[in-house]
């Protein structure tokens, strides 16, 4: 199928309407570049009066970016904390809720409409409440400060997202898929793993998607719970700009932040693209 | 080819009885049809012989073996549902080799049965293509071949036509036909449609919730129906009321009729007269009607193609007769109806 040209079909206005929205979102993202390359960078200069090159040479420590990738920054060790914990939330999170969604999809019981509103109530309640509540209870089970406290904390605000979307692509997948496997002779792991998996796939890419970006972003669970012995890229970053000044440094590390979910959503806007639509 | 029987078979869902006390016997390489009403078991009943359900009392046995605890992937028999089924994210081919696959074939005796089966269902030049990309008809070949590729001792085939156009319908039903002798499968094909429960079937068995109301052959069936519903349900256009008056005689409203012996019915006893519309013949003078002369007026014609259907108004009652529309009689006017006494069928109340 030919894919029509944008131009062939918008007109001016919704042209420029679609500029403006990217501007919009991607505007803030300059200043924050150019910060990141400075070394003075004063009001009312439109662009830094000294650039981080320059003083490369004459600085003691490292600046800016050289001090973003050297080991005082801490930034590796933040970015491979925040890929573990938010790959091993994700698959947690997807082991959980595809049961749940299969369940909540396709049977009836009693007391199922309470279950789907617990089930959204960590969307309703603040996070500082979740997370200080998780942290008095942690701290007695000893999982205040390890990987897998924050690890199961993290899941608190992304099963809601998971079920629901999961549930969504099951109640489009008719039974009829599955028990046909079985009556060729497949096993239940056979079914599950050459038809009902493959065929919620886009719903399943859609939901590890979401958790793994909300993992990465989450500030205030991994603060509390980590008890700063084990830091992420967001609890890196607020205690760069805690003290309410931004230098290249910390513009640096902000933009290492956005790194993991831009990376993983052009990996997996092309896996969609190809999985969802090859045989639909 | 394998005998399947149905034993004392009983299905409820909760407080609703979907099928009762069946008792029923396929015979090897026989095509059934289970013909009835939407809503009255046949789906059912082909998903406890899959193993798809559990049957709440009495047994499935397979060639005298009882399956009813077995679990369905060991049962061996097929499956084509209603709208296919085909796996979305895998192509013509993957989809057929399924059955083999998941039970590990080798790699070799996969494609030589592959190509048997694109040679069975004539898909060779759409191996490659996914699902989405085919047709009604071709969908359901391929579904057909994936379930034929495991060799099932069982073919089941839940109204595996209903989406499909009328022409398509009628080249299915040669296709599913001519396969099935030719590999002389037990066939057990579930449908609402009586004709093509007539077309295909060696014996249909009618079910009414969730009951055994008649098995016979469909000219059987069609002829000798065994109550009111089965004939309602097979299209029989004339049913009037009636007395045996002797056996061989009964009093209607248009007189007395000569009929077989009936040997069910007692002498006096009311009957239901059961007139199928083409064993009806029609003659221009009274001479020429060779069993009874019933005199009756065209009031209504409808002109079907291949046929031609009239009302006849004989004293107070309607008729309908059919007959070949070689030749068309006008309306209004006056003819004779001749019944044969074998194309008579009594029903007892």
């Amino acid at each position: 199928m030919r894919r029509p040209r944008l131009t062939d079909r918008l007109s001016p206005f919704q042209r420029f309407y679609l500029l403006a929205m990217a501007a919009f979102i991607l505007g803030p993202f300059l200043p924050l570049i150019i910060q990141s390359l400075a070394f003075r960078w004063a009001w009312p200069d439109l662009l830094p009066s000294e650039w981080w090159l320059e003083q490369r040479e004459r600085s003691i420590g490292p600046l800016a970016w050289d001090y973003v990738f050297s080991p005082y920054s801490r930034v590796l060790e933040a970015t491979v904390n925040t890929v573990i914990i938010g790959a091993a939330a994700t698959i947690l999170c997807l082991a959980i809720c595809l049961p749940a969604a299969r369940v909540l999809a396709r049977e009836r019981f009693r007391g199922k409409s309470a279950v789907e509103f617990f089930l959204s109530l960590p969307l309703i309640l603040p996070e500082a409440a979740i997370g200080i509540t998780l942290l008095m209870v942690f701290i007695g089970l000893g999982l205040a400060g390890s990987y897998a406290g924050i690890i199961i904390a993290h899941l608190i605000p992304t099963i809601p997202y998971m079920v629901r979307t999961l549930t969504a692509v099951y109640q489009g997948l008719g039974t009829e898929f599955e028990e046909q496997a079985m009556v060729l002779g497949a096993s239940r792991l056979q079914v599950f793993l050459r038809v009902t998996l493959p065929m919620l796939m886009p719903g399943v890419v859609a939901g590890a998607l979401f958790t793994f970006l909300v993992s990465t972003n989450i500030f205030l669970l991994t603060f509390l719970l980590g008890q700063g012995r084990i830091i992420t890229l967001p609890t890196l970053l607020f205690s760069k700009v805690s003290g309410g000044t931004i230098d290249a440094s910390a513009a640096g590390i902000t933009v290492i932040a956005t790194l993991p979910g831009i990376v993983l959503l052009l990996l997996t806007e092309r896996f969609i693209r190809q999985k969802a639509f090859d045989g639909y | 080819m394998t005998k399947v029987h149905l034993s004392g078979v009983r299905k409820s869902f909760g407080s609703f009885t979907a099928i009762e006390h069946l008792e029923l016997t396929i015979e090897s390489g026989e095509f059934v049809v289970l013909l009835g009403p939407s809503g009255c078991g046949k789906t059912t009943m082909l998903r406890m012989i899959a193993g798809l359900e559990e049957p709440s009392a009495g047994s499935i046995l397979l060639d005298g073996a009882d399956v009813s605890n077995t679990p369905v992937q060991e049962r061996n028999v097929g499956m084509v549902f209603q709208r296919a089924a085909l796996f979305p994210h895998m192509t013509v081919e993957k989809n057929i080799l399924f059955g083999l696959s998941v039970r590990g074939r080798p790699r070799g005796e996969m494609r030589e049965k592959l190509e048997e089966m694109l040679e069975i269902v004539q898909l060779h030049d759409f191996r490659h293509r996914f699902p989405a990309q085919l047709s009604g008809g071709q969908m359901q070949r391929v579904a057909i071949a994936r379930t034929l590729i495991t060799e099932p001792s069982v073919l089941m085939m839940d109204e595996p036509l209903a989406g499909l156009d009328t022409k398509l319908r009628a080249t299915m039903r040669r296709f599913i036909r001519d396969v099935q002798k030719r590999l002389r499968l037990t066939t057990i094909f579930v449908t609402h449609d009586q004709a093509e429960a007539m077309e295909l079937a060696d014996r249909i068995a009618v079910i009414f919730d969730g009951r055994l109301a008649q098995y016979a052959p469909p000219d059987l069936l069609y002829k000798r129906p065994s109550c009111m519903a089965v004939a309602d349900f097979m299209g029989v256009s004339n049913i009037f009321p009636g007395t045996l008056v002797a056996k061989n005689r009964v009093e209607s409203a248009f007189g007395q009729l000569r009929v077989d012996e009936q040997p069910r019915c007692p002498l006096g006893a009311t009957v239901s007269l059961m007139l199928r519309a083409e064993a009806i013949d029609l003659h221009e003078h009274k001479e020429d009607t060779r069993f009874q002369a019933i005199e009756g007026r065209i009031v209504e014609r409808d002109f079907l193609g291949a046929s031609v259907v009239y009302t006849l108004e004989c004293g107070a009652t309607r008729i309908a007769v059919s007959e070949p529309s070689r030749r068309l009689l006008d309306v209004g006017r006056t003819v004779w109806l001749d019944i044969a006494p074998e194309s008579v069928w009594l029903l007892s109340h």
